[in-house]
């Protein structure tokens, strides 16, 4: 759950950043480098802090389990999916000599597909169960 | 995405001095969310796992989980 709001948040404060540039400027003239590395940096900064509290918070029993184990693999699994459109999107935009700005966030759109597909794979199997 | 394994676990921790779920999980060095959702058919254990179980409450296998493919109601 915590990664799922982590990812929603980055994405959100990240989007919201860009669009209000966006009204001074072309979408492809916004400056979307440093908001782009911040929301990553952060999120990457959150998850791990994440990790470490849901960590300290089952003290006492296994940190990781495996069905943890397998939960994740599945998660990172299924997500791995999009993360593969996005690249295959960016490699497109790249042939047809498209503005950084789009081949960018077509792999930024992959990360964070995949990053929250992930998440909400991940929740479902805690809670209904991997599929068989 | 209940699994076809049925089990005893309840009633073989209940007949184990009232074994609490956080034991059992401390014995088997997983989380006690990982035995609910074995107790709750939500989650298969490995092989491994299931002979650690047996071994636990000192009985066969095929007395901690059963197998009840779809339609078989017995």
């Amino acid at each position: 759950m915590i990664f799922l709001l982590i990812s929603v948040v980055g994405v959100t404060v990240y989007l919201v950043t860009v669009a209000l540039r966006a009204r001074e400027a072309a979408l492809s003239e916004v400056a979307w480098v440093m908001p782009m590395l911040w929301t990553l940096g952060l999120a990457m900064a959150a998850g791990i802090g994440g990790d470490l509290v849901v960590s300290a918070l089952r003290k006492g029993e296994t940190a990781l389990d495996v069905r943890d184990l397998e939960i994740r693999r599945y998660g990172l699994y299924v997500g791995h999916f999009f993360g593969v459109i996005g690249g295959v999107t960016a490699l497109g935009l790249t042939m047809l000599d498209a503005e950084k700005f789009f081949i960018a966030h077509a792999l930024y759109a992959g990360f964070v597909v995949s990053a929250l597909v992930s998440a909400v794979v991940r929740l479902r199997a805690y809670r209904r169960g991997l599929p068989r | 995405m209940s699994t076809h394994l049925t089990n005893s676990l309840r009633a073989l921790r209940f007949a184990r001095n009232e074994m609490t779920q956080a034991e059992l999980a401390a014995r088997l060095g997983v989380s006690r969310q990982t035995v609910i959702a074995i107790e709750q058919g939500r989650y298969s254990p490995t092989l491994e796992m299931a002979f650690q179980m047996a071994r636990i409450f000192e009985v066969p296998l095929e007395q901690v989980f059963q197998y009840r493919p779809p339609g078989c109601e017995t």
